[in-house]
């Protein structure tokens, strides 16, 4: 009987260290932010998510490279918080190149870079607003040294998403006539 | 109510004496065995009272922060898991339902995870993480239900991992070298199971084992069928090269394993192991790696000798209930053979009542000899 008592604990403590891990990946990791754009808005088949790519200015390390691992330079922000891809380079070795201080590592697949940030989980009461993938939408990412990302919140215009919802939901209800037809 | 009809009959049959009667009726009354009846209502139970927690949950579930959700995550992951420690030397309906919640409770935990961190999954990933970090629990434990629990979702895990190869998709060469890994997987499995029960836990090499037997015989047995009735598998073979010997070498593999075996010993049930394991190569295997061309009879015959072998190793070993479900798919078998070769004449009354008499006739003659087939297996093993 004693033998399952680290079996028990093994599952507790490799979720918390998981957990643990993304946690500190969001709170060391530098703050940055990249325009979205539509893809597909909602993903049925996982559940309430949203799905968008991610706006590289045009730089695709994948036109070349159908597979394989990919890492993205980031240029420097303008605002202090918004960044676009400035050119793409191998990963090997991208922790000393001295001119690109921010970068995303990711893979191509079928012509397509990715890096795992292409979803955001959200209520499904707010998919009526959401059918269609809001203009100047940006995503916030933290990005640790390695250049794995982690989205942290999805802006509209520089405000949260959730404000977004409520300011559409309002507007609607403004525009619903009244119940006695004035 | 089985027990009470069992007992009258070996009574009647002077195998026990009436005070024996009289004693087995009273043990049993005194400690009465957990039924079927009370597995499924607690396992009712336990899922509606979880359900109707979820929804309570899910109603509220964004406005509750993603700390709290951690939070209320990991203390109640917690507890199921003392209480689970605490029953596990006790055998019973309650040891049950605590392992395979905490179990599927792990797995809701990695979900939530990964959806408080929005993290992109292909699923099988998920799936694998949730398995590697459970098995220690499967290993550990006597709960049947956990390890079954455990081979399912590796089922389903390698299942997402294999259609996940570009399968279907337009312009794109699938990755057979997943293809060629899951179908030895059976073998590997069927290999651990019978080597490993007095190393590792009795209960999961038996679960490895049941799943395994249960991949070969239905979703193997029956692709390999259809295969052998349409597959041209010239086109396979030049792209698959030398990944044929990984399933082959696996299949070697498991028949070494099962005649060096220590559980169930005994010459004859290790020929019937080897020869079923054998049958299932030449049933799945060799129509998508050979030109040989299509042969339905030969894929029939081969089917029907999966299965029976599968009825041999069951009755060997005593589970009657295999025994008849094997017999009862060998016949179904035989039947569908007797439709596919006269299957005009069945549009008529006359060939209607003519194979409703035949299976009527085969049902009789299998219920007058099937005591006395098993009989002679287990006498023979």
């Amino acid at each position: 009987m004693k033998k399952i008592i680290p079996a028990l604990i093994l599952p507790v403590a490799a979720l918390l260290i998981w957990t643990s891990l993304l946690e500190f990946r969001i709170l060391s990791g530098r703050q940055i932010r990249l325009k979205i754009t539509g893809y597909d808005p909602r993903d049925l088949l996982s559940g309430h998510y949203m799905r968008y790519n991610l706006d590289l200015a045009g730089v695709n390390p994948c036109t070349e490279m159908k597979s394989g691992l990919s890492c993205v330079c980031l240029s420097d922000s303008r605002d202090g918080i918004h960044h676009e891809a400035s050119y793409q380079r191998e990963c090997y070795g991208i922790e000393a190149d001295a001119s690109c201080s921010v970068y995303l590592r990711g893979s191509c697949e079928s012509g397509r870079f990715t890096t795992g940030l292409e979803r955001f989980s959200i209520p499904e009461l707010w998919a009526p607003e959401l059918a269609i993938l809001p203009q100047n939408s940006s995503a916030a990412i933290s990005v640790d040294s390695n250049g794995i990302g982690q989205v942290t919140e999805i802006f509209v215009d520089n405000a949260p998403l959730e404000n977004y919802v409520l300011r559409r939901r309002s507007e609607k209800l403004m525009l619903q006539p009244s119940p006695t037809g004035n | 109510m089985n027990l009470e009809k069992s007992l009258e009959r070996w009574s009647k049959a002077g195998l026990i004496s009436e005070k024996q009667l009289a004693d087995i009726r009273q043990f049993e009354l005194e400690e009465p065995s957990a039924s079927w009846v009370i597995f499924g209502l607690s396992g009712l139970g336990v899922s509606v009272v979880m359900i109707g927690l979820i929804s309570l949950i899910a109603a509220n579930w964004y406005e509750i922060s993603p700390n709290v959700k951690l939070i209320g995550y990991f203390a109640s992951l917690m507890m199921i898991g003392f209480f689970a420690y605490k029953r596990d030397g006790t055998p019973g309906v309650i040891r049950e339902s605590l392992l395979s919640a905490f179990g599927l409770y792990v797995l809701a935990g990695v979900g939530l995870v990964g959806q408080i961190y929005h993290l992109e999954s292909d699923g099988y990933s998920a799936l694998f993480f949730w398995l590697l970090i459970i098995l220690p629990v499967s290993l550990a434990t006597q709960s049947r239900l956990l390890n079954n629990i455990w081979f399912m979702g590796f089922a389903t895990a390698v299942s997402l991992w294999v259609a996940d190869s570009n399968w279907g998709v337009y312009g794109k060469d699938p990755d057979l070298s997943r293809f060629f890994i899951s179908v030895s997987l059976p073998y590997v499995f069927l290999a651990l199971g019978y080597s490993l029960p007095h190393i590792v836990s009795e209960r999961f090499c038996a679960a490895a084992r049941f799943w395994s037997y249960v991949t070969l015989l239905i979703p193997f047995a029956f692709a390999g069928n259809i295969a052998w009735a349409h597959a041209d598998g010239s086109e396979f073979w030049d792209k698959a090269g030398s990944l044929y010997l990984v399933p082959l070498i696996a299949a070697v593999f498991a028949i070494v394993c099962a005649s060096f075996r220590k559980v169930y010993p005994g010459k004859f049930l290790t020929y019937a192991i080897c020869v079923t394991i054998f049958a299932s190569i030449l049933l799945s295997l060799v129509p998508l790696s050979t030109p040989i061309g299509k042969h339905e009879i030969l894929g029939c015959a081969l089917f029907i000798g999966v299965w029976a072998g599968a009825a041999t190793i069951a009755a060997a070993i005593e589970r009657r209930r295999l025994f008849d479900f094997c017999a009862l798919v060998i016949g179904v078998r035989f039947v569908v053979v007797y439709f596919e070769v006269f299957g005009s004449l069945a549009a008529t009354g006359i060939g209607l009542i003519f194979s409703g008499g035949v299976i009527l006739g085969t049902a009789y003659l299998w219920h007058k000899y099937r005591g006395k087939v098993a009989k002679k297996i287990k006498e023979a093993a």
